[in-house]
């Protein structure tokens, strides 16, 4: 079955591509609400259900609480659930997505990542999916639109088999909105890859109590299940990650390294941005510079050991697109404290400010002229006309 | 009120409901809220299985500790204000489930505190005639048989259901029934008197199962038609009215046999008819209607600008668009024989053969909108009917072009079997029910009620303060999706458990952790929200009030909202104890007053009509009811604060003013967007 599959060529935006991978998978509910820029793939699926080539029940929810909410029922009673939010929204579901992992059911997200309010702002860092980073949750950030296409699908098996819960990122408008040419597999494949949802003891064959109250006597336990689960689940990525490129020939990891097999300097960042990192390497690796980019996948579950060993001895600069807030370091970088040499963080591209291939360039020659005058934390592309 | 129930049947109601709701909860003593729970879940009705969740509360917390659970139900609790909106997902799943053939079947209830189908081929008789299944729209009414009176009704659907399905669709076949259907779609048969519905396939597991034709249909009775005028510009005799039944048998010969003409001579109408006998009946008739008709070799004709712009109006224009008017078909059988009496004359025919397999009466026609009105007309008479399309280019009758409808109708085979093992037609071998392969389509309007069409088509339980608050929006959310759930709040009032803060549902003056007494304040100084007014203002089907004290109301509500397909909402008293202070051994006595001081009216609201279902011959002060709580209690110190239980009193008998004009008011409100 090596390559066997017959890939078709088609142009997507990335909200499109979620719609089209969750459309072939077909869970039984989707319930959302729309918000910025989300909007396009509960759209471009609620037009599947019009259509009929879908047998979902989507529910247009009042919030989006209520959509997780009704999400969570739908997966208590042993059915497929997914749902697609950003930022306001997103924290809007905090208290659901606790009990989603809290009741360690199965469900896909897709989350256009959008800065957080106040004040308001409808384009693209990291803040809204990083406050939510240690609900439980498994956390993978994609780059382009392939691999949101093919992360969907991979996430559909990936959740049922570890019982927990999984978001599904990518940048809003950047990839959300951005048209690329991608292959996608053909429904029976994608049926067949994903197969039928695995069987669990739930609401519909089984009269149990979901959601029990635990006094000081249990409920310890409950969260030392969730994180051992978290840590199971590791293995069960690299699985799925190896039957996927098995049926259609495109490899994917834990995380993504660029040339860091020699690198002096790598550079550690999420999502799109980190094509803007790899050209700006390959520009500086003809000029004879040793550097790298590491793209890490997923967040949560966080492949340490393997990380570590990645950035042994390498000077590791983060670039995280998410604020500071009286921490040693932004979110991101925090996950990379010891693991490298030395650790800089740059924080960038907050609210959509532009990320540029030049700017990544800049960076990069920052750091390798000049590391020493670096300081530990910097803002790439302040403003200071209107500070 | 309602039927008393016998304590035979509450305690059966209640160890059914113990089966749901185990004992070994920790509520306290004196609280209602177990009793409440097993009234509901003790009522689904056979074959149903309850699926609950419970919001956070009183009610959650006590029973739910782990590892034990008073719940024998699947019951999930999600977080405090959600339960509706979890339940609406677990119920979306269900769908979803059952489009592929998941067959249980459930009530789904919510607890809060103060939160089948047919193939593509199937045509369905709606009050715009008989359409395609495909065709069905949520702004069509389908002509039902009420199975509680057997009358034919309008009934309007609430949602059209539509998917893909590739299986076996179950084909019955007789004389007189043809449906193709899925293997869980109800078929509802008559078993001694009554209606029931059973599952299609249950068809093969019976010997042979009844079906009946047989309907009641009332009507209005209306002797005289009176007939428009023509607003100007006629110089001609105008007629005000005739007696109904001559002028129904006037119609009946005109939309058979009829044309219309219209020339420099006159508006001529024109009834043809070869047979001298019928030519002599229809010109007697028009006589005695006062028309003043000539009689010529081959037709009776008279001239009436009046008459021929009514029917060019009424009865559709050209052979292919005749119709019988929507007036004519409201009436009752009476008069509605009439009519069907001179269009078989005109257009039918009676066969003389006694042949068991023919039916002994047949209209024929190529409109089709006659066709519809003429099967509407035959079943509020009573009669069997069917219909056989030809399109044969090879019949007589037949031009190829259009078909040619042709209705067998019997009055008295009203009644026939559907055998699974007998063959139809023993030499063809056909079989009288069989399955199917099919791939494609299928649909089934949902009805606001009845649930039994003409073609030729099947419920969630918690207690504290939040279905009025936080819990309204995904409450509101939840019905104005049209989720099919029992949201019942049992309502005490305040957020009990987390230890009697105020809630929007709390009464004004009372005194809470939130809203306590102290220099400036007597309590809560807001009036508490009409959680009915709100939830009646969605276009709920079905929202009521309901005391436990008044066990025989509750109890009948509780199987009406089983009855009925869509969200429900019960609003159920439930004197807290410990929020309220009073003594445990008191709450059905509180239960008690709270209505007979007309401070719980007992309500229901359907479809937007109230009904007051009680209404106490000599309602009590509210200070009765107020002087046994804590809560109350600064109110009844050294001195009476007067003024306090005057608004109180004031607002209490406004609000029950409202809800018995509004009950009265619903009595008489016909509706005429029905």
């Amino acid at each position: 079955m090596m390559f066997m599959t017959k890939q078709e060529k088609i142009l997507l935006t990335g909200g499109e591509a979620v719609a089209y991978a969750v459309m072939q998978i077909d869970p039984e509910v989707v319930a959302a609400y729309p918000i910025t820029p989300q909007t396009s793939i509960i759209e471009t699926y609620a037009k599947y259900v019009s259509d009929g080539k879908v047998n979902s029940e989507m529910i247009l929810a009042e919030s989006e609480h209520s959509a997780l909410s009704a999400c969570l029922g739908a997966s208590a009673f042993g059915a497929r659930a997914f749902t697609a939010t950003s930022s306001q929204g997103l924290l809007y579901m905090n208290e659901i997505i606790y009990h989603f992992s809290g009741l360690q059911l199965p469900m896909v997200m897709a989350v256009g990542n959008r800065a957080i309010g106040a004040p308001i702002n409808i384009h693209c860092d990291h803040s809204d999916s990083f406050t939510v980073k240690d609900s439980g949750w498994i956390q993978v950030y994609c780059e382009n639109v392939q691999e949101v296409y093919d992360t969907i699908l991979m996430a559909q098996k990936i959740t049922e088999k570890v019982s927990m819960p999984i978001m599904v990122m990518q940048d809003g408008f950047y990839t959300t909105h951005s048209l690329q040419p991608i292959f996608v597999l053909p429904k029976d494949d994608v049926k067949e890859f994903v197969g039928e949802k695995l069987k669990t003891e739930n609401l519909s064959n089984t009269k149990m109590t979901m959601g029990e109250f635990l006094l000081q006597d249990s409920y310890f336990e409950t969260r030392y299940q969730m994180g051992k689960a978290l840590e199971d689940s590791l293995d069960i990525i690299k699985e799925i990650h190896n039957e996927f490129y098995d049926l259609i020939g495109r490899k994917y990891d834990l995380f993504e390294s660029y040339l860091t097999s020699d690198a002096e300097i790598v550079f550690v960042l999420l999502s799109s941005s980190a094509q803007l990192l790899k050209e700006a390497c390959d520009y500086y690796r003809e000029k004879g510079k040793k550097v790298g980019v590491l793209r890490p996948r997923f967040l949560r579950p966080l492949p340490c050991e393997e990380l570590k060993k990645e950035l042994k001895d390498k000077i590791v600069v983060v670039l995280d697109r998410n604020g500071i807030y009286g921490s040693e370091y932004s979110t991101l970088a925090n996950e990379f404290k010891g693991y490298g040499k030395e650790l800089f963080n740059v924080i960038y591209g907050l609210g959509g400010r532009d990320f540029t291939l030049n700017d990544a360039k800049k960076i990069v020659e920052l750091f390798i002229n000049s590391k020493d005058k670096q300081p530990k934390v910097q803002y790439y592309g302040l403003r200071n006309d209107i500070l | 009120m309602t039927n008393k129930l016998e304590n035979k049947e509450v305690l059966q109601i209640w160890e059914k409901g113990k089966e749901s709701f185990s004992s070994g909860h920790r509520t306290c003593a004196g609280c209602f809220i177990p009793t409440i729970v097993r009234t509901v879940l003790g009522n689904v009705p056979k074959g149903y299985e309850p699926i609950t969740s419970v919001a956070t509360g009183c009610l959650e917390v006590t029973s739910t500790i782990w590892p034990h659970t008073s719940w024998g139900t699947a019951n999930i609790h999600n977080a405090f204000e959600n339960s509706a909106s979890t339940l609406s997902g677990v119920e979306a799943a269900y769908k979803a489930f059952k489009k592929k053939g998941f067959d249980k079947k459930y009530k789904f209830v919510v607890f809060a505190g103060d939160g089948g189908c047919y193939s593509e081929d199937t045509n369905i008789l709606t009050a715009r005639g008989f359409i395609s299944v495909k065709d069905m729209t949520l702004k069509d009414k389908f002509w039902s048989i009420n199975p509680k009176t057997n009358q034919l009704e309008l009934i309007k659907a609430e949602k059209i259901h539509k998917y893909k399905y590739d299986g076996k669709l179950i084909r019955a076949k007789s004389k007189f029934v043809d449906f193709l259907v899925t293997p869980n779609h109800n078929i509802p048969i008559k078993l001694k008197n009554n209606w029931e519905f059973i599952k299609a396939e249950e068809l093969f597991t019976r010997y042979k199962t009844p079906f009946t034709r047989k309907f009641n249909w009332i009507g209005l009775n209306q002797n005289k038609f009176v007939l428009p005028k023509i607003l100007k510009g006629n110089y001609q005799k105008e007629y005000n009215s005739f007696l109904m039944s001559d002028w129904l048998k006037f119609l009946g010969w005109f939309i058979s046999e009829g044309s219309l003409s219209h020339s420099d001579s006159g508006y001529l109408v024109r009834i043809y008819q070869s047979n001298k006998k019928n030519r002599k009946e229809i010109f007697e008739l028009l006589e005695r209607m006062g028309l003043k008709p000539f009689e010529c070799s081959r037709s009776v004709d008279f001239q009436s600008k009046q008459i021929y712009n009514y029917l060019e109006q009424n009865c559709g224009k050209g052979v292919y668009e005749k119709q019988i008017p929507k007036e004519v078909l409201a009436l009752c059988k009476l008069q509605l024989i009439n009519i069907f009496d001179t269009l078989i004359k005109g257009d039918g025919s009676i066969s003389k053969q006694i042949n068991r397999n023919k039916p002994k009466i047949i209209f024929i026609t190529s409109s089709q909108k006659l066709k519809d009105g003429f099967i509407e007309l035959c079943l509020k008479l009573g009669f069997g009917c069917n219909l056989t399309i030809l399109k044969d280019n090879n019949s007589k009758l037949c031009t190829g072009k259009v078909p040619i409808y042709r209705v067998g109708i019997s009055k008295t085979a009203l009644d026939h079997m559907i055998y699974s093992k007998r063959s139809l037609y023993e030499k063809q071998g056909t079989k009288q029910l069989v399955q199917e392969n099919y791939l494609g389509n299928v649909y089934c309007p949902q009805l606001v009620k009845n649930h039994i069409v003409i073609i030729e088509r099947n419920g969630c339980i918690s207690a504290n303060g939040n279905s009025v608050d936080i819990g309204l929006q995904a409450l509101s959310g939840m019905i104005e999706r049209g989720h099919d759930i029992l949201y019942v709040l049992y309502n005490n009032e305040v957020y009990s458990n987390t230890g009697a803060q105020r809630s929007g549902a709390s009464p004004i003056f009372s005194n809470t952790s939130t809203t306590p007494i102290g220099i400036d304040s007597i309590g809560k100084k807001e009036y508490k929200k009409d959680i009915m007014q709100i939830i009646a203002s969605h276009d709920i089907p079905y929202a009521a009030t309901a005391n436990p004290y008044y066990l025989d109301d509750f109890v009948s509500k509780v199987k009406k909202a089983y009855s009925i397909d869509g969200p429900k909402f019960l609003n159920v008293l439930m004197p807290c104890t410990f929020s309220w202070k009073f003594s445990t051994n008191l709450t059905l006595e509180m239960c008690k007053l709270a209505t007979e001081t007309n401070i719980w009216p007992v309500y229901e609201v359907e479809q937007g009509k109230y009904n007051l279902n009680y209404i106490p011959e000599n309602p009590l002060p509210v200070d009765d009811y107020l002087k046994l709580q804590g809560r109350f209690k600064h109110l009844f110190g050294e001195k009476i604060n007067k003024d306090a239980l005057d608004i109180i009193q004031k607002d209490v008998n406004k609000k029950f003013d409202y809800i018995k004009k509004m009950s009265d008011f619903s009595k008489t409100y016909s509706d005429e967007y029905e």
